[in-house]
């Protein structure tokens, strides 16, 4: 038991440590939507709650691959989930035929791409520096 | 194995040239691990939940592909194969429907779908998605999981809350195991409807089932049901057609034919991130008794996250109602073959009243990988069962 329990203090450092790295997560969607995007509608549209836009138009959701730093910060502050947290639901919809989690790209070059020219999309990228073309409709973190 | 092997290749490939036209994706789950009682057992005898006082793997293993075709905007076809060892590794048609988006709130599915009979019934093979090895056993205890026919779900949103509607009617034949027997099922006017209310991190149910049911008698009730009709027979041919009939109304009553049942369940989850709370109550109302008896069965868990580890505590109880007047119509005369015969009848009747805790460990070593590691404490009072089990799974979902 006492082995136990420092293999459980040992996890609980482990996530402290790797939760003190602070970054942003940026979210973004075609430049021609107007709608008024706040964190709870992005939340809804990335877990298959909310199939538009508050304002109207379909909603394609695009992500991030799993396990990188954007995606987590994403899942932590925007979803409020955590990474296994978010697995299991998803696994629960996706194994009764009720839903599939969002498309999942490589990078931010390739999802600032994606949004640009698709004017249902909706991604988050690591970082709004530098990104044209696109409308951000919110800054996160931690 | 390797035919079904075969079949899952030869499955994937024969929607493949469907990708051209529709959106298909390709998701599976696996599970793997093995379990040991330690405790007294009889010759032969097996713990609830397929333990015996002998390491056993395949009760554990559990492999599945799923294919989810979107054939257009308002249609989706979802085929679900799964192989068990607990079946043999015969692969299983689990779900397999059409589904049909009658507008953006509401779905009609026709086919063979998962029965709700449970909060966790939808994903019930899906240990992944869930923080145990299997679901508490004493509360998932029906026979069967699965209805043929039609469902209808409508899904609402207000504020921060969603509500899922859903009614379904079908049929389902098919062989199963009850209490470790196995034997075949038909049940028909097979129908309910549930409510699932949730929001972020709190989530409520309410389930109404009903079916008529008849199940083939299970192989150890068979001398019984022989001496029962033999009994009949010999009070019969000397002319006692008072006992004849009485033994022949408790041979109508104790069989499994043409039986209506209710199944009622109500349920909550809390997941705060940190804690997490699930509970469930249910009823089987079966109206009239037979071998099989009303009951009633409730869990609660409490588990707490630290990072990638979950400790939960799981306490369950299954109590069994058996109206045992019945054997009443056995006429007490001394005899010590009807007096056999009553005890036999007894003991065919179900009449569990069993109590498990369980404290457990899952592990998310990685995306979409658990180790889980579970040890219970199970009595089994109507079986004379009591020990304790440990068991350890692996769960994947790709």
């Amino acid at each position: 038991m006492k082995k136990l329990l420092s293999v459980c203090l040992i996890a609980v450092a482990c996530v402290c440590a790797s939760v003190s790295a602070s970054s942003e997560v940026v979210v973004i969607v075609h430049s021609s939507n107007t709608s008024e995007i706040d964190q709870k509608a992005i939340s809804k549209i990335f877990l298959g709650k909310a199939k538009n836009f508050p304002g109207g138009g379909s909603a394609v959701p695009i992500g991030l691959k799993e396990g990188s730093a954007t995606t987590e910060e994403f899942n932590e502050v925007v979803l409020n989930k955590k990474a296994s947290q978010l697995k299991s639901y998803w696994s629960k919809l996706v194994f009764t035929g009720k839903g599939t989690p969002p498309q999942q790209l490589d990078t931010d070059a390739e999802v600032i791409d994606v949004v640009k020219g698709d004017p249902n999309a909706i991604g988050f990228i690591s970082t709004g520096e530098g990104v044209s073309g696109v409308r951000i409709v919110g800054k996160f973190e931690r | 194995m390797i035919k079904n092997v075969l079949i899952f290749v030869l499955y994937v490939i024969c929607l493949a040239p469907f990708s051209v036209l529709a959106q298909v994706t390709v998701n599976g789950f696996a599970s793997a691990g093995g379990g040991k009682f330690f405790g007294d057992l009889e010759e032969g005898q097996l713990t609830e939940g397929f333990y015996t006082d002998e390491f056993d793997a395949s009760p554990f293993i559990k492999f599945a592909i799923q294919t989810r075709a979107e054939v257009n905007e308002r249609t989706t076809i979802t085929g679900q194969f799964i192989s068990r060892g607990i079946d043999d590794f015969d692969v299983a048609d689990e779900w397999a429907y059409i589904s049909y988006k009658l507008t953006d709130a509401t779905d009609v599915r026709l086919g063979r779908m998962r029965a709700p009979l449970f909060m966790y019934s939808d994903y019930i093979d899906v240990g992944y998605a869930y923080p145990w090895i299997r679901a508490p056993i004493e509360l998932y205890r029906l026979p069967f999981n699965t209805v043929e026919g039609i469902d209808i779900v409508n899904t609402h949103y207000f504020g921060d809350w969603d509500g899922s509607f859903q009614f379904y009617f079908g049929h389902l034949e098919e062989d199963a195991v009850l209490n470790n027997n196995e034997i075949s099922l038909d049940l028909t006017d097979f129908g309910g409807v549930n409510y699932v209310l949730s929001n972020d991190w709190f989530s409520f149910r309410l389930s109404y089932n009903r079916a008529k049911y008849s199940f083939s008698i299970p192989e150890p009730a068979l001398p019984l049901f022989a001496g029962l009709e033999g009994a009949a027979a010999g009070f019969a041919s000397v002319g006692l057609t008072d006992f004849a009939d009485d033994i022949t109304e408790l041979i109508d009553i104790l069989d499994i034919t043409e039986e209506s049942g209710q199944f009622y369940g109500v349920g909550f989850t809390v997941d705060k991130g940190d804690w997490l709370v699930a509970s469930e109550y249910t009823i089987l109302d079966v109206g009239d008794q037979s071998l099989v008896s009303n009951d009633e069965a409730w869990y609660v868990m409490l588990g707490r996250r630290f990072g990638s580890f979950t400790f939960h505590v799981t306490y369950s109880d299954q109590e069994a109602d058996p109206e045992f007047e019945i054997l009443d119509l056995i006429p007490s005369i001394g005899d010590p073959n009807l007096e056999a015969l009553r005890i036999g009848a007894a003991s065919a009747i179900i009449n569990e009243q069993d109590t498990v805790t369980t404290v457990g460990l899952r592990y998310d070593y990685g995306a979409s990988t658990a180790f889980k590691i579970e040890a219970s404490d199970i009595t089994q009072e109507s079986d004379g069962i009591d020990g304790k089990t440990l068991s350890f799974a692996i769960d994947i979902v790709f």
